[in-house]
């Protein structure tokens, strides 16, 4: 589904990441950790298509296409889905325009019709059940006046929404308490099958409690340097990162 | 007169009235702005001065049917058309006033002209012109506690000649009454060069409420130049929103007078323009009560070429006392060749005030446009999206409802 090939990305005239390689198949889950700075967040958003961040060197095939020739859009349509670190904020877009344009976007793409206001009604009423949020939220701006926990619950009933074949998850659990995370997590979950498949960026292992990886990647200075099961994670936990950046000095 | 009044009655503008304004010596006084005055700097009036056009004496005929898109169902009864400015007995539908006195008149009023007088000591020029030249007045009165629903008067300009167009309002709304009133201004084609000026006094008395809705969708060749001047008193509240979308050039001065405590003084205003057009906005917002209150948001959408002014003095006088006043101008520029002027201008004399102010100008928001996108939505439509949703921040205060689903319409991404 998703194949990264030794894949450079600058911003501003700087290197972060430095040769990226990363292989995705359809129902897997993968998480990437590392320390801030690493270039975690650079390599989503970078598949997402972010505007700051320009591949200088590799490639990324994406369900057969070659995605950075991809406009935004263009990606989304095609079944990426980026839910962000920080959430924006669109004052006098309704969640409710927002999201059912978003979904007939995507659903022309894939040959379908568009929803009108009263079925999108139906649908977007059982998406709110996964991530448990009040239908009030749907005529709220987008993100305006939410809590961090209500953000990032947002991305996920978008993702919900949209129902992505690879959704990339950065940072979904910071700034979430526990019950915040369990339902996130859960609604996560939910939307998880065979089909589709989920990067899930994080500094902490402890979303991994929730959401379990099959395959757990440690970023350091903008390369995967280390893959493993979601043990590696514990390990991560426990020892901190220094024993692999040891691990890499020695070669 | 004497050869320098001569010149000043020379302009094609003044060409039908010349007669009238001849032995006007008040008028004769007065010299046309320009730009060193600092009320007009940012501005050149050579187009209006300039405009080959005269005032017409019958209203010419209009198709009722050409009027439909304008209709306000919430003004049934209480719809005044005037075709380039002169009153539509037919075309108009006053079978409904109720306890709403309207009267079309040209009878000297003692009170007329008093609220309009209060600043630059009635010696602006428009105004003068305006009280110098116009035919029919609009009174509407209001008596005590009553609920007047909602007065339409619809301004329409028609195709062939060039008009001058000279409106006037005389709104008096009673103790305890409510009044909504929506003035709206438009062009039935799109070639033919109209100037408006037109001057609103509202005067609104103890606990009365009154919301003023001004459209000015004109065509982009015509020339709007307007005043609105209001008096609030105690516990009332007055509350305008001014839509701007039309004419190569426009101005609006508003001028609130705060003479009570307890009210409230709301002016809103949306420019949306591109082209070459130029929308120019002042505004005075003047506490001479303490206890008192103003509101004010003003946005403006510039695109292309065009050119927004927003000038928003507020004085707090020193018995104003316990003022809260609040103004914020918003800019969303479109184009890297798109222009704003703002000034806001607060003038305290007072020490126990709440004044807030601000201006902003920027572009669409990259963020926002790259979060819509990562949603499937193109870029273009994203930024359709955004536009609309700054714009429709002012136009969701219009509070009668079917001009405020026209208006969102009129702004909506599929009509660019």
């Amino acid at each position: 589904m998703l194949s990264i090939k030794n894949l450079h990305v600058a911003a501003e005239n700087a290197k972060i990441l430095r040769g990226v390689d990363l292989e995705v198949k359809p129902g897997e889950i993968h998480a990437i950790m590392g320390l801030n700075g690493s270039g975690k967040s650079t390599l989503v958003k970078t598949l997402a298509g972010h505007p700051h961040y320009e591949a200088t060197a590799g490639d990324v095939n994406f369900d057969g296409e070659d995605l950075l020739e991809l406009e935004p859009d263009e990606r989304a349509k095609k079944g990426l889905f980026l839910a962000f670190q920080y959430p924006v904020e669109l004052p006098g877009v309704s969640n409710m325009v927002f999201l059912r344009h978003a979904l007939n976007s995507v659903r022309a793409e894939r040959g379908e019709d568009e929803l009108d206001p009263l079925e999108f009604d139906d649908y977007v009423r059982e998406c709110l059940k996964i991530v448990d949020m009040d239908p009030a939220f749907l005529d709220r701006s987008v993100n305006v006046d939410f809590s961090g926990g209500e953000k990032k619950r947002n991305e996920i009933l978008q993702m919900a929404v949209l129902k992505p074949k690879l959704a990339l998850l950065d940072e979904t659990d910071s700034g979430l308490d526990i019950d915040a995370l369990r339902t996130v997590a859960d609604g996560v979950n939910k939307l998880a099958g065979d089909d589709n498949a989920i990067v899930l960026v994080t500094h902490y292992q402890r979303l991994l409690n929730h959401i379990e990886p099959d395959y757990v990647h440690v970023m350091v200075q903008g390369k995967l340097v280390k893959s493993g099961s979601k043990e590696l994670a514990i390990e991560l936990e426990e020892r901190g990162y220094d024993w692999i950046l040891k691990e890499i000095e020695e070669g | 007169m004497t050869t320098s009044q001569q010149d000043k009655l020379t302009h094609p503008l003044l060409a039908s009235v010349r007669e009238q304004l001849s032995d006007n010596a008040s008028f004769l006084a007065l010299d046309v702005p320009g730009r060193k005055d600092e009320e007009w700097r940012f501005v050149r009036l050579d187009g209006v001065m300039n405009a080959n056009v005269s005032m017409a004496t019958t209203a010419a005929k209009v198709d009722a049917k050409d009027l439909a898109a304008y209709n306000v169902p919430e003004a049934k009864g209480r719809a005044l058309v005037f075709v380039d400015g002169v009153f539509s007995k037919d075309l108009s539908d006053m079978s409904a006033l109720g306890d709403v006195a309207i009267d079309v008149t040209d009878k000297p009023r003692e009170e007329v002209g008093r609220l309009a007088a209060l600043q630059l000591d009635g010696k602006d020029y428009f105004s003068a012109l305006n009280t110098a030249i116009y035919n029919q007045r609009v009174d509407i009165t209001v008596g005590k506690d009553v609920s007047a629903g909602t007065v339409h008067l619809l301004h329409v300009r028609t195709a062939g000649e060039g008009r001058l167009v000279i409106p006037r309002v005389f709104v008096k709304v009673g103790m305890g009454s409510k009044l909504t009133l929506v003035e709206e201004h438009a062009s039935l084609d799109k070639d033919t060069e109209h100037v408006t000026n037109a001057l609103v006094e509202v005067d609104v008395a103890d606990n009365a409420n009154v919301q003023h809705v001004k459209v000015q969708d004109e065509n982009l060749v015509s020339h709007h130049i307007a005043r609105t001047a209001l008096r609030v008193a105690e516990g009332s509240n007055y509350t305008s929103v001014t839509i701007t979308f039309g004419a190569a050039f426009s101005r609006h001065d508003l001028h609130a007078q705060i003479e009570g405590g307890s009210c409230v003084a709301g002016l809103h205003g949306l420019a949306k323009i591109s082209g070459r057009q130029v929308a120019d906005t002042h505004s005075v917002m003047n506490h001479a009560h303490p206890h008192a209150e103003s509101d004010q948001l003003h946005k403006c959408v510039v695109d292309d070429r065009a050119h927004a002014v927003f000038n928003g003095k507020i004085f707090v006088r020193q018995v104003a006392q316990q003022t809260n006043a609040f103004q914020l101008n918003r800019n969303l520029l479109l184009s890297d060749r798109a222009k704003v002027d703002t000034k806001p201008q607060l003038e305290i004399f007072a020490d126990d005030v709440k004044c807030t102010h601000g201006a902003t100008i920027g572009q669409l928001d990259e963020d926002q446009l790259f979060y819509l996108q990562a949603r499937g939505i193109p870029a273009t439509a994203a930024a359709n999206l955004l536009t609309y949703a700054f714009a429709a921040e002012v136009v969701e205060r219009v509070p009668v409802l079917s001009v405020r689903k026209r208006l969102a319409g009129r702004i909506s991404p599929a009509n660019g």
